[in-house]
């Protein structure tokens, strides 16, 4: 009798049930491989995860915590953690952010491989920049639903706590990420859902033009007069959302910046470098995209670290150099830099400051002769950005400053012209690759950090190289190989992501080089770099 | 007072002695200890709080148990006949247990409750010889504990605070023979009296519980708990004793086609405080289906086994819960006891 009716209200249950999203996720990630149904999947959980019932949002967390935890597959764990970040901050039921919050923390404190403890840094970034939401759908329309300002402090707040705690590399990882969020303009993408409802969202237009507002015209008014549009005429002006948005941004911005005072003070939880680069922020203020006010807030801050001496003299030369940047050549370096040749050909041997100041200026003049058909001229580029490998403390920041404000010029469309570039780019590549490998069995040591610090953004010029190469009809395999060949062999799977998309990088301007090394590489690939090369070759 | 405390010894012997017993864990064979995540976590494992995703509010619970030997008494024409063929067998009823105002979350919860027991063990008849036993109590009290989750949620360790006040008595009735004849015959009656001793008490208890609840996560499908739980001894005196009582447990949950799946396995009564009768082993399975905002599924079936088979179903109507259960326990005698259960509450 038990059993018959065991099995009569087993099969009624089978029936009326309905699958948990975590389920149905848990199971996409079991079988699948593809890249886009599992992106699709992860975001339908977090949707789940955010507001629907508490069994969803249970069902929600269990399955981001354990695929982030025991998956094989590196790129799901990482999808995984993105979702973690997003529930931690979004979902209205504290279980789930409890469980998900506890996993974040454990990633960061326990010793997680570095590519997911970047990936919680990166998810609490793109959350803070409204990009790590889920899609929506309106009027066949598929929009971005972006959490609300006060969710974003708190992600940005629970990375900002810890950042002193953080291991050297994903605090050097961490500073990239607070300066995205520090660029990021003001977009309807990015907007919160309280401040911008889907009607807003979906009228892409009247965000981008604004309202039309009407003069003010008195009933007794001249109809000639106001024919003439001696009342003024129509202006389009930002809606309302769009100010509001401004706002609450700039907010949330100078909360960051606001953080930075403790991060900048001298302290040993925070290596030197790390800091520098926070410091380097403070001759970015006019690229916040910020208010007028809120800018002038900003600088008044940078004006009080100036004289603050709890804060290293390093530091504070670096911001005050950015500042006289701004002041010397214009936010956007429209004041031309006024050097001689010799003094252009002995650039190398200046100091950093002297770098940090006019270095942006002097590569701009540069750009302008190459645009008017002219040849660059001084310095050498290749030999001020490839000349040694100097891991000392002024060394490490003097690459900073070069490496980043020449890949931001080469960025802009600026070639290097001298020959071998790529030749020497990788020589000194090789010279940092040899100083982040540790002995087995040792611990990596602070010189070790440096230098794995330092390959962030030499990569990141490297692969802002091939314009330069093609202007030089230089063929690119030699570089393109050697990128393959440091990813194969790169222990660590952020590494190996870094030497990837430096070969990415190339698909834009040698796309059949580039699909013949990354089709030819011998080495296991997770599914998102693997997912980003494709697309890369796709573009 | 050492009546007081042989009778009170012999109070519950044979049978898991509990302060309150969940319909749910009763369906499913008492394999409760690592599976508590509802209201009733503080009488099984407090760390069950931590599984309690929910803020469930109970307004009123209230069941009634009783067993088939009752029923089957009640039904019976002729009583003095019937009494013989009751030997090793008990009446046992639960008129009613009220639990009101409970609150549980996945941190901290509360409970208080009312309950009564009428239980009345004929241990052995043959011709005029009667051994019996008659325990009946009233109790009400109050419960109260929180748990916290420790290494990334994986341990749950939760404890809790008890107190319960009880009225009852113990009588134990050893009938001869010879006392009768004595009684008819010689008109002496000392010895009959004698064969009746009771044991009375009103007494106030309290005793604290801990739990502890390891998830093995790696095993995601099945989510596998282990479960630990010693709940406090509980002295009333002459009105019973519920002894200190180390339970281990083990379960796992999972979800096939909507519907959530629960294993559970437990050994009762490591350190046999309770001299249990029948096997310490208890298996346990729940299915059920949507899961509502009262933390209780809309409807859930449940079998089990305690040496004995059990089951049980509850229908969650809004927020209407109606539970029954049916189920037997081994006593004193070794003959299996059949009950049943129903209950139902008003869940928040």
């Amino acid at each position: 009798m038990t059993f018959r009716l065991f099995a009569i209200v087993g099969l009624l249950l089978f029936v009326v049930g309905c699958t948990t999203q975590g389920r149905r996720t848990a199971l996409t990630f079991e079988r699948s491989f593809f890249y886009e149904e599992l992106y699709a999947s992860m975001e339908q959980l977090k949707y789940y995860g955010y507001g629907e019932s508490v069994q969803q949002g249970m069902s929600a967390v269990k399955t981001a915590r354990w695929v982030s935890k025991h998956d094989a597959e590196p790129g799901k764990r990482e999808l995984a953690v993105r979702a973690l970040v997003f529930l931690t901050f979004s979902s209205d039921d504290g279980d789930v952010r409890d469980r998900s919050e506890s996993r974040l923390e454990a990633i960061l404190e326990d010793g997680w491989p570095l590519y997911l403890q970047m990936a919680v840094v990166d998810g609490i970034i793109d959350l803070a920049n409204g990009s790590n939401g889920f899609p929506e759908e309106y009027d066949e329309i598929i929009t971005n639903f972006g959490v609300v300002n006060s969710e974003r402090e708190d992600a940005l707040e629970f990375l900002l706590n810890r950042f002193d705690e953080l291991p050297p590399e994903l605090q050097y990882h961490a500073a990239g990420g607070l300066h995205r969020f520090l660029r990021q303009p003001v977009s309807l993408e990015s907007c919160p859902y309280d401040l911008c409802d889907i009607d807003v969202r979906v009228d892409v237009e009247t965000w981008e033009k604004g309202k039309e507002v009407q003069p003010v015209i008195p009933t007794n008014a001249d109809p000639n007069a106001v024919a003439a549009g001696a009342y003024g005429k129509p202006e389009w002006k930002p809606i309302a959302e769009k100010l509001d948005w401004q706002e609450e941004l700039d907010d949330l911005k100078f909360f960051v910046w606001e953080s930075l005072d403790g991060i900048l003070e001298d302290t040993e939880d925070v290596p030197l470098l790390v800091r520098q680069r926070l410091a380097r922020f403070a001759g970015e203020i006019e690229q916040f995209s910020l208010d007028e006010e809120m800018a002038q807030s900003f600088k008044d801050r940078v004006e009080a670290w100036i004289p603050n001496e709890s804060i290293s003299v390093e530091v504070r030369d670096l911001v005050r150099d950015g500042r006289e940047r701004v002041s010397t050549y214009g936010a956007k370096q429209d004041t031309p830099a006024k050097f001689n040749k010799t003094q252009l050909h002995e650039l190398s041997q200046r100091d950093t400051g002297f770098l940090e100041i006019h270095l942006a200026a002097i590569l701009k003049s540069q750009h302008n002769r190459q645009r008017s058909g002219l040849r660059a001229g001084p310095p050498n580029l290749s030999a001020l950005a490839f000349s040694g490998f100097d891991d000392s403390a002024t060394g490490l920041i003097r690459h900073e400053v070069i490496w980043r404000t020449l890949a931001d010029a080469l960025k802009a469309g600026l070639v290097i012209e001298g020959s071998g570039t790529d030749l020497k780019a990788l020589q000194i590549l090789r010279q940092v690759e040899e100083r982040t490998k540790v002995a087995e069995d040792a611990q990596p040591t602070e010189a070790h950090f440096a230098a794995r610090m330092a390959l962030h953004p030499l990569m990141e010029l490297i692969g802002k190289l091939y314009p330069s190469l093609e202007r030089r009809r230089q063929n690119p395999k030699p570089l393109l190989e050697e990128l393959g060949e440091g990813a194969a062999q790169a222990s660590r799977i952020a590494d190996q992501r870094r030497y990837l998309e430096a070969l990415a990088a190339g698909s834009g301007t040698f796309p059949e080089d580039t699909y013949t090394v990354s089709e030819g590489l011998n080495m296991e690939m997770d599914l998102i770099i693997r997912h980003r090369l494709t697309t890369a070759m796709q573009l | 007072m050492g009546a007081l405390c042989a009778a009170a010894a012999t109070v519950q012997a044979g049978e898991y002695a509990a302060l309150r017993e969940s319909l749910r864990a009763r369906g499913m064979g008492g394999a409760f200890t690592a599976v508590a995540n509802d209201e009733y976590a503080l009488f099984y494992n407090p760390a069950g709080l931590r599984s309690v995703y929910y803020n469930i509010f109970a307004l009123v619970n209230a069941a009634v148990t009783v067993n088939q030997t009752t029923t089957d008494f009640g039904n019976e024409a002729n009583a003095s006949n019937a009494l013989s063929s009751y030997s090793g067998k008990k009446l046992y009823l639960e008129p009613l247990d009220l639990g009101l105002l409970s609150f549980v979350n996945s941190r901290f919860g509360w409970s208080v409750f009312g309950n009564s027991v009428f239980d009345f063990s004929i241990d052995s008849i043959s011709g005029s010889n009667v051994d019996a036993t008659f325990n009946a109590y009233g109790q009400f009290g109050g419960v109260l504990g929180g748990a916290w989750s420790f290494l990334d949620h994986q341990l749950d360790v939760g404890i809790s605070g008890k107190i319960a006040h009880r009225t009852g008595s113990a009588t134990t009735v050893t009938v001869t023979e010879q006392a009768i004849i004595d009684a008819y015959v010689s008109q002496n009656t000392t010895a009959l009296e004698n064969s009746i001793k009771t044991s009375y008490d009103n007494k106030t208890a309290f005793s604290a519980d801990v739990g502890v609840m390891y998830h093995l996560d790696s095993y995601y499908t099945f989510a596998p708990k282990l479960g630990l739980s010693y709940l406090g001894e509980l002295d009333f005196g002459g009105a019973g004793k519920i002894p200190g009582t180390l339970n281990l447990g083990a379960s796992t949950e999972s979800e096939y086609g909507g519907i959530d799946i629960i294993m559970a396995a437990d050994y009762m009564d490591v350190l046999d405080a309770h001299k249990l009768k029948g096997g310490k082993f208890r298996f346990g399975l729940e299915l059920g289906v949507e899961k509502l905002n009262n933390g209780h599924h809309a409807a859930s079936f449940r079998m089990g086994h305690n040496g004995y088979l059990s089951s049980g179903i509850s229908l969650n109507l809004w927020k209407l819960k109606i539970d029954y259960a049916q189920y037997s326990q081994t006593l004193n005698s070794g003959l299996e006891d059949k009950r049943k259960s129903l209950g139902v509450g008003l869940v928040f």
